[in-house]
């Protein structure tokens, strides 16, 4: 069964910048474009690194080890080396809260 | 665009890394014809990286590291065999013959065949000696180390060093020996080589610099290296990282040019048209080094075989990706990008923490030419930014 769990405030998630976060031991990286707000599992699918430490470009992630892209909204691949998608969890404001459901 | 009728073969010879990447790409950019990836070893293709990590620190091959599995080869309708050598390409009749008698009939051709360990003069392998390139030399080397306690590793490049932070991790004492006055010369920059040298003294490796070994034996279980000034080191295991070679030479039967590296364009066209080369074994017009260059890298390999692959398809695409690697070493992530070894000037990040660090290199009329980075992809990635864009005309404020 699923729950939303509330990880972050809406005011501490900026344009550009990823955001750390966890719930139920599971981390998060938060990220925010054109006034929504999207979770992905934080972890890169094709290694050890945390996508809370990449780059925002054109609605990817580009992880900081070696430079592949996840599509943000989705978590599908969007460049070599990366082949298999990442968790994206569904994502709800309330009052200010961001929740995510996992 | 060209066509491509779906009764054309094209033929992959070498199933690894760039020869995955070039099978998947055919594939995902739309060629419907039948795609026939031959390779040596027994493992499907897999990403090599790891093995000087990972395996040599008794970890095992993660699964993203595996770039072709049965599902990827069923999914794209791939043709897949292992432990099968080609042994000659006929390129009059457009035939590949393996060494177990097959032969096969390409529309057009891929050496994607990589390089080979080099050994040094007088090295033979053996269950203590041993050379780094394949899955099946890490998981032996890895058995060696786990019932060893003393390692020299000869070669103070970028493979010998992980090789000695890995037997470090795993307890070894460790000597390396360097024929040059400093560690990974070809590749970076004084500065880089002394911070390289510091981690290295400071996790108890000894490091012998102009060192010049005049033999090697093997005695007791031992290995014995004797160095010039009669000067000798014992060890359980005895690595040799001296650089690699490229495995052109059946290209070069073939008829097809090479000069240390198959030719090829910035499309991997080689000297014969419909036979493309890419990867450690592809000399090509580097953009960025001014001359034809080979590198070994595993973003060369992805990146110039994701291009070969859609250039061979008719795509208008060309390779000039910027020369970036990285290196994981004592749980630090090393990246390069560009030219740094043409570097004159270093300036210093003094934004970045303290045990990070990143440097930009400029050259004799101030213009960046490559950057280095140790655990600070924040700061390094405006540089490669800049690199790749080509502004290099490099604002100096806020760096020392
Ligand atoms: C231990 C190690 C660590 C590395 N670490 C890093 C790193 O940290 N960062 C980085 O940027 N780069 C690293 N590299 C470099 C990178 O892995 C290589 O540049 C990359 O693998 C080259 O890919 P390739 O496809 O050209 O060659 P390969 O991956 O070597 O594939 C070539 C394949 O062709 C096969 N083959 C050859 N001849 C024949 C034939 N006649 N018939 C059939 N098959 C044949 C070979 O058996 C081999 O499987 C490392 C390399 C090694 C060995
Ligand atoms: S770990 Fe993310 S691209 Fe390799």
């Amino acid at each position: 069964m699923t729950m939303w769990y509330a990880v972050a405030h809406e005011s501490e998630i900026e344009d550009d910048t990823p955001f750390a976060t966890e719930a139920k031991g599971t981390p998060l990286a938060l990220f925010r474009i054109g006034g929504a707000i999207y979770a992905l599992y934080d972890l890169c699918s094709h290694g050890a690194a945390r996508l809370s430490d990449g780059f925002v470009e054109d609605g990817c992630v580009e992880c900081p080890l070696h430079q592949g892209l996840i599509a943000i909204a989705t978590g599908e691949p969007r460049s070599a080396p990366i082949t298999e998608p990442v968790t994206a969890y569904p994502v709800r404001i309330v009052d200010g809260q961001v929740e995510v459901e996992l | 665009m060209t066509k491509h009728p779906s009764h054309e073969t094209y033929v992959i010879i070498g199933a690894g890394q760039a020869g995955a990447w070039i099978a998947r790409t055919l594939r995902s950019e739309g060629f419907a014809g039948r795609i026939l990836l031959l390779g040596e070893e027994p493992h499907p293709a897999y990403e090599r990286p790891p093995l000087s990590k990972d395996i040599l620190q008794g970890r095992k091959l993660a699964p993203a590291a595996w770039l072709i599995t049965d599902d990827i080869l069923d999914e794209l309708t791939i043709e897949m065999r292992l432990n099968c050598c080609v042994d000659r390409v006929d390129i009059a009749t457009q035939e590949v013959i393996c060494l177990d008698g097959s032969v096969e009939v390409y529309d057009k051709l891929f050496f994607t065949t990589g390089s080979a360990a080099r050994l040094p003069h007088g090295f033979d392998t053996s269950e203590r000696a041993f050379v780094l390139r394949t899955l099946d030399d890490a998981t032996a080397m890895a058995k060696a180390m786990s019932q060893a306690n003393r390692a020299v590793v000869v070669g103070g490049g970028w493979i010998g060093l992980e090789v000695a932070a890995s037997a470090r991790s795993r307890g070894l004492d460790v000597t390396i020996l360097e024929v040059g006055t400093r560690l990974c010369a070809r590749s970076v920059p004084p500065v880089v080589s002394q911070w390289l040298y510091d981690q290295h003294v400071d996790n108890g490796v000894e490091i012998v610099l102009n060192a010049k070994i005049r033999s090697y034996c093997e005695r007791n279980d031992q290995v014995e290296v004797t160095l010039c000034d009669d000067s000798r080191l014992d060890a359980d295991i005895l690595v040799a990282g001296i650089g690699n070679v490229p495995l052109d030479g059946l290209a070069r039967d073939a008829g097809i040019a090479v000069d240390d590296g198959i030719l090829v364009d910035s499309r991997g066209r080689t000297s014969i048209p419909g036979i493309y080369a890419a990867g450690d074994v592809a000399r090509f017009d580097c953009k960025w080094a001014g001359l034809p260059t080979r590198r070994e890298s595993w973003a060369n390999a992805q990146e110039q075989a994701i291009v070969v692959a859609k250039a061979a398809l008719g795509h208008d695409c060309e390779y000039d990706t910027l020369p970036w690697l990285w290196s994981d070493q004592y749980g630090k992530n090393i990246q390069i990008c560009g030219n740094p070894e043409l570097g004159r000037t270093v300036l210093t990040d003094p934004g970045v923490s303290h045990d990070a660090r990143c440097w930009a290199f400029l050259d004799d009329t101030g213009r960046l030419v490559g950057a280095v980075a140790i655990d600070a992809p924040r700061a390094f990635r405006p540089l490669r930014r800049m690199l790749q864009k080509g502004h290099t005309d490099f604002p100096t404020e806020g760096w020392i």
